[in-house]
This record gives structure tokens, C-alpha cells and sequence, in this order.
């Protein structure tokens, strides 16, 4: 069953996630890589890598991704450190990473802006070095293409309610899908 | 600010072995922007020399909450030698970070129900409450209401509102106490400070008789149980 609105994982910044994922599996020996999704600070998701692990919910790892920014930002502040790379969570199997990639611009307005993150799960084993050492190879392509994307642009400058909206939609898009690949079975 | 309201009484510096500590968990809860950061963001003001620890917002950069507000206020209580330490905590109300608000409601004492005063927010009102009711069934949570935005054009009566939540039509619990408060939350007027101020420390007089009375029952039974009869 499709659990990812195929706008989310056929879009230029998608096709990058993939890269990605399939070098770190050629690379990497140990620890296999789960998901990736590209949101911005506001947990809104604009992309994810196509085999997307299924028993995950793509947009609650968007929510805590951004939220785990959040709570490393408000930590920055505490310690008055510069800029925040990373933050990482480590469960017993698995390994969850918020990673900065950095700022968009939305519009002429200087405040009008967006920090991007890269969030990343996997295996606990997986092979940290490589995977940052990925992350940071990545960013500023993602970076580029999402900055010359008008669709993620207007995705990351919806109001909360335009979103909520925009996120029926794409549910709407899922359920049709679903189906009518029942329909085909039948 | 205004300084005219009345604050509760500054207490006087206690010796700190003599001093016992009650440390509370209040939430607010309630459908997106109907105004838990606001109240949060007041109850700062109103209760600023109790104040021990900073607090944090992760918000969007709409200021929608994304995860959570929190902030710590120490009350000393005088009479009792109890110190009660308070974490004052707000959830999302929006719908996309719905999975979030089970984590933060863990462990609350007492939850604040902020729900809007706009018609067109009844059903998300309702929805958002018998959500709260049901995470809350077991642990019979005390719950009081703060119907806010009363400065809408458009607000409901409160008649309607408790007619529709299917709260008691008398607005009072079973313990005689008030169930409903009327709030404008974005207003700095005293009198309408005065009103959240209440209807915080109505619900902290609540949870704190609870837990005394809890920590009673647990010592007697100990006493019990070791033998002293
Ligand atoms: N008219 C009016 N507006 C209010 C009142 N209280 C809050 N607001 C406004 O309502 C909007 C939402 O307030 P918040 O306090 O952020 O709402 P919230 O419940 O924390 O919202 P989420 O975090 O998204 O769930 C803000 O623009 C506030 O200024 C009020 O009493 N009257
Ligand atoms: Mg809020």
C-alpha cells in the first residue's frame, strides 16, 4: 500500500533522497538505513526517499524531526553556542538524526525564511561517519533544488490552515490510490 | 503590566530543612488557537516572582505549537511548610501534530480545557474534549474549563456552551467548585488577569488537597502494614 503521496517521493528533491540512500548502501557495510525526509522548521514534509520504511508515518517523523530542531535551538540559545548542526536521538535499535542544511528564502522580506532539515533514521549499528559524512555532501544541493522549487516554496509559505487544507488533499490522493489498485485486483 | 492587581501574599523566606516539596504537573489542552500559549504567556506575568525557571516554546514561526510550552513556578505555602512546585505545560491543538499530545499529557495532576468561544469552533471544541476525557478517564484527572475569546463578536453563549459539551447547567462540579471560566486571554486588563489567575489557582487548590490527601493515604497504609496497630 502506497502510505506516501507520490508528490512527496517523485519530486526532484526525492530523487535526491534516493541517491542518497542508494550510496550509503553501496559504501556503507553495516546498518541499514530506514528513511529519509527533507522538512522545513514548521514540520512541514516536501519530501521523502522512496522505499520510505513502511511502519513508519512519515509525517509524525516530520513532526518530531522538527521538534527535535526546535529543542536543540532553544538549547543553542541556553548555552549561547553558534549555530546547531545536528541532533540525534539513540533508542535501543534504532537511531534518529535532525540534521541543518539550511536557510530558504520565501520572498522579498528578509524574515520571510525557513531553516531546512534533513532527518534520517536507521539502523542503532548504522555507520554514523558515513551518514553525516553523506548528510553534509547533500545539503547543499537539496538546498538548491528545494530553493528553485515553486511547489515546496509555496508549500513552506501556506498559513496552517492552507496547510491543513493542502493535507487533506494529498490524503484524498492516497485513498483514491489505494483504491482503486483495489478496484484493479478485483 | 499593571501592578494593582492582587497577587497572592510574597512569602516570607522559610528555612529551606523545614520546607517540604510537592512538585504538580498542570496542562492545558484544547483545539489549535483557541489560546493555551497565550494563557501560558500570562500566567508568566501574573505569577513573574514565582517564576524558577525560564520556559520554552517549540513553535512553528507561525508561533503554532509545535511540540510544546513549558515553565516551572515554586508557590511556598506557608501554613503547610509545603513548597509546590509547578511545571505549567501547553500541547498542540493542531490536528497534524496529534500523535505528540498523548506524550505531554503523561503524568499530569490537573488539566486546564481552553476552548474557544466561536461558533464555528463547537465541533472542534467537542472533539478535542471527549479526546482529552478519554486520555483522562483512568487517572480521573481533575479538568476545569477556560472558555476563552469572550471579545468575539460572534462568541457563544455560556448557556450554549455548557448545553453543548454536556456540562452541568449550574456550572458547578460536584464539589460545589466552578466548572467554567470566562477568559479574554489576549487582554492585559487586571480584570481579566484577575479571572486566569482564579481559575489557576482554584485548579492547584484542587490538586494539591488530592495529592495531600494521597500522600496521607499511603503513609497511614504504611503505618498500617508495618504493624503499628
Ligand atoms: N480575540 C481573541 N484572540 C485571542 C484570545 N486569546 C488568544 N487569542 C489569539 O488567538 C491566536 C492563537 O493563540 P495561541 O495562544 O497561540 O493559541 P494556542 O491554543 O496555543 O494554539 P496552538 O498552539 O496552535 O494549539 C493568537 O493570535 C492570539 O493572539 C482572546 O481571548 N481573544
Ligand atoms: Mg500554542
Amino acid at each position: 500500500m502506497a502510505t506516501i503521496p507520490d508528490q512527496l517521493r517523485s519530486n526532484a528533491v526525492a530523487t535526491l533522497l534516493d541517491e542518497l540512500r542508494v550510496k550509503y548502501g553501496k559504501l556503507s557495510r553495516t546498518g541499514k538505513l530506514y528513511g529519509l525526509i527533507v522538512a522545513d522548521q514548521d514540520a512541514k514534509v516536501l519530501a521523502a526517499n522512496t522505499f520510505f520504511h513502511h511502519k513508519l508515518n512519515y509525517w509524525d517523523v516530520g513532526a518530531i524531526g522538527a521538534a527535535l530542531y526546535g529543542v536543540g535551538k532553544q538549547a543553542r540559545d541556553f548555552f549561547q553556542a553558534q549555530d546547531l548542526d545536528r541532533a540525534t536521538l539513540i533508542f535501543g535499535d534504532f537511531m534518529f538524526f535532525t540534521h541543518i542544511i539550511g536557510t530558504v528564502s520565501l520572498g522579498e522580506n528578509p524574515n520571510q525564511t525557513r531553516e531546512l532539515i534533513l532527518i534520517s533514521i536507521g539502523e542503532r549499528n548504522i555507520n554514523l561517519g558515513l551518514v553525516v559524512m553523506l548528510m553534509q555532501k547533500f545539503a547543499p544541493r537539496i538546498l538548491h533544488q528545494v530553493e528553485h522549487d515553486e511547489k515546496a516554496r509555496n508549500q513552506m509559505r501556506m498559513s496552517e490552515s492552507e496547510f491543513t487544507h493542502h493535507l487533506e488533499d494529498l490524503k484524498k490522493q492516497l485513498f483514491s490510490l489505494t483504491e482503486s489498485s483495489i478496484g484493479g485486483i478485483i | 503590566m499593571s501592578n494593582s492587581m492582587s497577587q497572592p501574599p510574597t512569602p516570607a523566606p522559610t528555612s529551606e530543612a523545614l520546607v517540604r516539596l510537592l512538585q504538580i504537573k498542570l496542562l492545558f489542552w484544547g483545539p489549535g488557537e483557541a489560546g493555551k500559549t497565550t494563557t501560558y504567556y500570562r500566567l508568566q506575568e501574573i505569577f513573574q516572582r514565582f517564576q524558577v525557571s525560564e520556559g520554552f516554546s517549540i513553535a512553528t514561526t507561525d508561533e503554532r505549537t509545535l511540540w510544546n510550552d513549558s515553565v516551572h513556578f515554586r508557590f511556598p505555602m506557608i501554613p503547610s511548610k509545603l513548597d509546590v512546585v509547578v511545571n505549567v505545560a501547553t500541547t498542540t491543538g493542531q490536528e497534524r501534530f496529534l500523535s505528540t499530545r498523548e506524550y505531554i499529557l503523561q503524568n499530569a495532576d490537573g488539566v486546564v480545557f481552553v476552548g474557544d468561544s466561536s461558533w464555528g469552533k463547537i465541533e472542534e471544541n467537542l472533539r478535542s474534549f471527549e479526546e482529552l476525557l478519554h486520555f483522562t478517564k483512568r487517572s480521573a484527572t481533575p479538568i476545569v474549563i477556560q472558555l476563552n475569546k469572550r471579545d468575539l463578536p460572534d462568541a457563544i453563549a455560556l448557556t450554549d456552551f455548557l448545553n453543548e459539551m454536556d456540562l452541568p447547567d449550574n456550572n458547578q462540579g460536584t464539589a460545589g467548585t466552578q466548572v467554567v471560566y470566562e477568559t479574554i486571554a489576549s487582554s492585559l486588563l487586571p480584570k481579566e488577569k484577575h479571572t486566569i489567575q482564579r481559575l489557576f489557582i482554584g485548579l492547584l487548590e484542587t490538586v494539591v488537597r488530592r495529592n495531600m490527601v494521597n500522600t496521607r493515604r499511603k503513609f497511614q497504609t504504611k503505618q498500617n502494614t508495618g504493624g503499628v496497630k
